[in-house]
């Protein structure tokens, strides 16, 4: 059964509309990536997908049954969210954050167990962040945080995780990281991503890394392609959405695979429609 | 800070400074006596000391002392418990304009009735309705943002201080006008047994929700959105914590006036001694908070010859130590 289904989904703040008539299902075991310029309604779309905003027309189906009916608790078992920009606010152990993760498991008016540090601590043992237990979270790098909230994400134990834009702070090495923790996380766990990203590459790269990857283009606020990266993601498609004109190059992988890349040529003339 | 031996030795604090509380005053009780009333009393014994003494000790310094570490708690756990809904460190328990509201309600009582009988009453019921008047005003969308709530507690902490202004304006100068000014700046010397229990239910109340909801807190910490994707019913839990961290303050207010500073400061000595989990944060400045209130009302009515108001020595001991905290935590991510 597929984790999410968006039926015809549509947001509009006053008169002014996000996104409209947006359908996609996403799958236990894949990655979907979400593309499109900045604005086009991405970090909303996910809004709505982990409920924090309401749709306005159409509807979200998690796990077959409608985002609406479902309680806070029902749906934080069904998806977690890493977030873009974390506020933080006091200076909570690593091991308080990534806890708070086990909150639809525990009871109104109780604590975490046992049973909660067990997993809290074998997910932090995974993600290799056992050494920062102890630590401040407000003192750890970037992208020391990013795997924290990850952490924390995965503590919910939900088949799907929504994350918007998962590198967006992070360096080079940084990222590289991540995506490759993404995808281990996908192949290792069958747990599904939703991902807001802003470098097609990224999903190349996924792609690369063997696992299931599907990649979604939003632009003039709807999904205008939907499907297998090589076929969303073309010189044409890159050049209608960013309006930049790219050439996509083979190359070869190890093993006899055959990568793609992008490469940037500049922005397209015609159209004129600048920055 | 070892956190096993942290609580029980915490406790053992409050229920020194309590025990100290009752040997120090201005009316002099011979230091034995003490003992042979408590003795008596505990051991449920016939009295045969002086009536006097007893009343000293069992009907005004214990109940007062009592009073005041349940207000100390009240303020302190309350104070926590703002600082993490509105993801703020400086927030304190009037934040949603409950001092303010109560302020004004014992003033009305005391300029309508000329007596101080309504004061708790009054004092009680308005600081409830204030924060109500906020929790509305912060409604304006359909959410409860921590912008709009503050906003609201603004706006009505400024017309209530508006109106306790207009009826200090038309009090009596020469008897309700100081029964006013000494109300607002806090103190236990109205405590006895029926205040202990009036006062005391609600703070009670208060507490035992707030630490109930305590590990709770530390989500709510986390703003909104990311609240509600860890499966929190952020808005049920909002109005919780309101109404418990309300419930607890507005039963401090209403029996000891206004007293500033618990409520900011002590949650913080507590972050200094067991970090920011709420777990451990909360029942810490809880026992903090009356240790503290229990010291600062000894100091109150021993330091002079007359009784000085309880928000002038928290304030005074007070705002250095802040000072020093901001001095010493600002390496920390505030």
């Amino acid at each position: 059964m597929a984790l999410i289904e968006a039926c015809r989904a549509g947001f509009k703040y006053a008169d002014n509309t996000i996104f409209e008539d947006v359908s996609f299902t996403v799958q236990p075991g894949e990655i979907f990536c979400l593309l499109g310029p900045n604005g086009c309604g991405k970090t909303t779309l996910l809004d709505c997908l982990i409920s924090s905003k309401k749709l306005h027309t159409g509807m979200i189906f998690l796990k077959g049954e409608e985002l609406r009916t479902l309680t806070s608790v029902a749906i934080a078992k069904r998806l977690a969210y890493v977030p873009q920009d974390h506020h933080k606010s006091f200076p909570y152990t690593v091991e308080e954050v990534v806890m708070m993760g086990r909150a639809p498991f525990i009871g109104m008016f109780s604590q975490p167990g046992e049973a909660d540090y067990a997993v809290v601590h074998d997910i932090l043992a995974d993600l290799g962040l056992s050494w920062l237990r102890e630590r401040p979270y407000t003192q750890i790098s970037g992208g020391q945080l990013q795997l924290v909230m990850i952490a924390r994400a995965l503590a919910q134990q939900a088949p799907l995780l929504i994350m918007d834009e998962p590198t967006s702070h992070l360096d080079f090495k940084h990222e590289i990281l991540l995506l490759e923790m993404i995808a281990r996380i996908v192949r290792e766990t069958g747990i599904a991503v939703v991902m807001a990203s802003h470098f097609p590459n990224q999903v190349f790269y996924l792609k690369n890394q063997g696992v299931p990857v599907r990649a979604a283009l939003m632009n003039a606020k709807t999904l205008c392609y939907c499907g297998e990266p090589s076929e969303v993601i073309t010189a044409d498609t890159l050049r209608e959405v960013y309006g930049v004109v790219t050439r996509i190059v083979n190359y070869p992988g190890i093993n006899g695979q055959v990568y793609k890349y992008i490469v940037p040529l500049g922005m397209s003339q015609e159209g004129g429609e600048a920055i | 800070m070892n956190k096993k031996y942290l609580m029980p030795g915490l406790a053992l604090l409050v229920a020194g400074s309590i025990a100290l509380s009752l040997f120090v005053g201005r009316f002099f009780v011979p230091f034995e006596l003490i003992l042979q009333i408590l003795w008596v009393k505990i051991t449920g014994g016939v009295m045969t000391l002086p009536q006097t003494y007893q009343s000293v000790i069992l009907e005004i310094r214990l109940p007062r002392a009592l009073l005041g570490a349940l207000v100390g708690a009240a303020l302190a756990a309350s104070g926590a418990a703002f600082q993490s809904l509105f993801h703020n460190p400086l927030v304190s328990p009037g934040i949603l304009g409950v001092t303010a509201g109560a302020g004004f309600g014992a003033a009305l009582s005391i300029v309508t009735f000329n007596s101080t009988e309504y004061t708790y009453a009054f004092a009680f019921v308005f600081g409830i309705l204030a924060v109500i008047f906020s929790y509305v005003v912060g409604r304006i969308y359909d959410t409860t943002t921590s912008i709009t709530l503050v906003l609201g507690g603004v706006i009505v902490s400024a017309m209530f201080s508006a109106l306790l202004s207009t009826l200090k304006f038309i009090a009596d100068p020469y008897n309700q006008l100081p029964t006013i000014v000494f109300w607002l700046m806090g103190s236990l010397a109205a405590a006895r047994r029926d205040v202990l229990l009036s006062g005391g239910i609600p703070m009670m109340i208060g507490m035992f929700g707030l630490l109930l909801l305590r590990w709770r807190i530390n989500i709510l910490s986390m703003g909104d959105k990311e609240a509600g994707a860890l499966g929190l019913n952020v808005k049920l839990y909002k109005s919780l914590l309101i109404l418990f961290a309300t419930l607890a303050t507005a039963g401090a207010v209403c029996v000891s006036g206004i007293v500033g500073w618990v409520g900011l400061i002590i949650p913080h000595v507590g972050r200094m001694l067991v970090g920011n989990d709420n777990r451990f944060l909360m029942p810490v400045s809880m026992l903090l908070g009356a240790a503290f209130m229990v010291v600062v009302d000894i100091l109150a009515r021993s330091a002079s010859s007359s009784e000085l108001p309880l928000g002038i020595i928290t304030a005074l001991l007070g705002g250095p130590f802040f000072v020093y905290l901001l001095k010493k935590t600002k390496g920390r991510n505030w």
